[in-house]
């Protein structure tokens, strides 16, 4: 046993909870002989547990929709929190003068209840719902800009608004972004454009 | 302790060559950990305790008499010795059970025991409750209820509310760190020693 197998396996949960099969426990009793500095690790963990298991009635969640055990369906968080944020990324765009993308981008967040732009740091995927203000068939790439460097992180072309007007664009392993970035929507037709700052705090 | 006894087969060598030394060594590099493995194991301190003591005794005067295969398993040693006597005092214990009313007994002993450890940690658990209370996004308590209180695994806990596992992770996180200042904050190290 080692330590990567260790985090991988959620051991010392199960080993707190007396989940471990009797080999695997063995193994993990000598790994904490062998390691002693990871057993205060352990008292930690066991600790919370025992807190959270001694408090369980004020831990337990107060929303009736989010009752243990329901199935949540994050997206409608997800649009509402799209909505407010939105809402921050209009501002600065009150006086643009090309009027083809009249509306804001929408971010929607795997994550779902966050309301604040710098919540959405080390999420996986981020979707941007652009409103392209047409259902005809113009069609729009879209690239992402890291500020700082120039460098172009992200680019799509050749995308079409839906029949709700909008523009969908998933970008995956946003994870890893970080800083001030702008996203640019290029109605590939007539040449117009928008720009969005975006910002991963 | 020395500097040369960092290794388990170099405590093994002292041990077997005369050196107090290296039987501190190994009493400090085992006992601590040994103890809480008894503990775990037998869920009585007091047990364990008496465990840890024998198999830590045997290991001792094997090691002063001969030296072992793999010293460098040493740990895996003491683990299997402690573990086999735990094993023969439960089949002795079976064996010469009798219905005399002793659970109740060491359960009276132990109240006892425990109530100046009691008075000490109302102090953090008021704390703790205050922290619980004040948590106010519903989805972090959520995910901490069914990874603490249900004892879902965090696979599951990620699958059923469509989670990263690096989101889950910073919420555990985060927790913990916060629990653990709690704990400490109350300027008594013993709370991670004391017997859960």
């Amino acid at each position: 046993m080692n330590r990567e197998y260790i985090e991988s396996n959620d051991v010392v949960a199960r080993y707190i909870r007396n989940q471990l099969a009797e080999d695997e426990l063995n193994l993990f009793e000598v790994y904490l002989l062998d390691n002693p500095d990871i057993l205060d690790e352990v008292r930690i963990e066991e600790r919370v547990h025992k807190e959270f298991q001694n408090n369980r009635a004020l831990l337990r969640p107060k929303g009736d929709s989010l009752r243990p055990g329901s199935r949540i369906n994050y997206r409608v968080y997800a649009m509402a929190a799209s909505v407010m944020f939105a809402a921050l990324l209009l501002l600065p765009l009150l006086n643009l003068t090309e009027p083809q993308l009249q509306e804001p981008v929408l971010l929607e967040s795997f994550r779902g209840q966050e309301q604040f732009v710098h919540e959405l740091s080390g999420e996986p995927i981020i979707q941007f719902l652009i409103d392209a203000g047409t259902d005809s068939e113009s069609s729009f790439s879209i690239s992402l800009i890291e500020v700082s460097s120039g460098a172009v992180i992200a680019r799509a072309n050749n995308l079409l608004p839906t029949s709700e007007s909008l523009i969908h664009y998933s970008l995956e392993d946003t994870g890893r972004l970080l800083g001030r970035y702008t996203l640019i929507v290029l109605n590939s037709e007539n040449g117009s454009r928008r720009s969005f700052e975006l910002n991963f705090l | 302790m020395s500097d040369s006894y960092e290794t388990p087969a170099a405590i093994a060598a002292g041990i077997r060559s005369g050196d107090k030394n290296a039987e501190t060594a190994l009493v400090k590099k085992y006992s601590r950990t040994l103890l809480y493995v008894l503990e775990k194991r037998t869920a009585d301190s007091e047990r364990a305790k008496d465990l840890c003591q024998d198999t830590l005794q045997l290991l001792l005067e094997k090691l002063r008499k001969e030296s072992i295969n793999e010293p460098d398993k040493l740990g895996a040693y003491i683990q299997r010795t402690a573990i086999n006597l735990f094993i023969a005092e439960e089949r002795k214990a079976r064996r010469r059970k009798t219905y005399t009313n002793s659970e109740l007994i060491d359960l009276h002993a132990a109240e006892d025991a425990n109530q100046l450890h009691d008075l000490v940690e109302k102090r953090t658990q008021d704390s703790v409750r205050k922290y619980i209370s004040e948590l106010d996004n519903d989805r972090d308590r959520l995910i901490l209820y069914r990874y603490y209180v249900d004892e879902a695994d965090k696979a599951e806990v990620c699958s059923e509310l469509e989670l990263s596992r690096r989101h889950f992770d910073r919420v555990i996180s985060r927790a913990r760190t916060r629990l653990k200042k709690l704990i400490e904050s109350r300027g008594d190290e013993s709370v991670l020693e004391a017997p859960l």
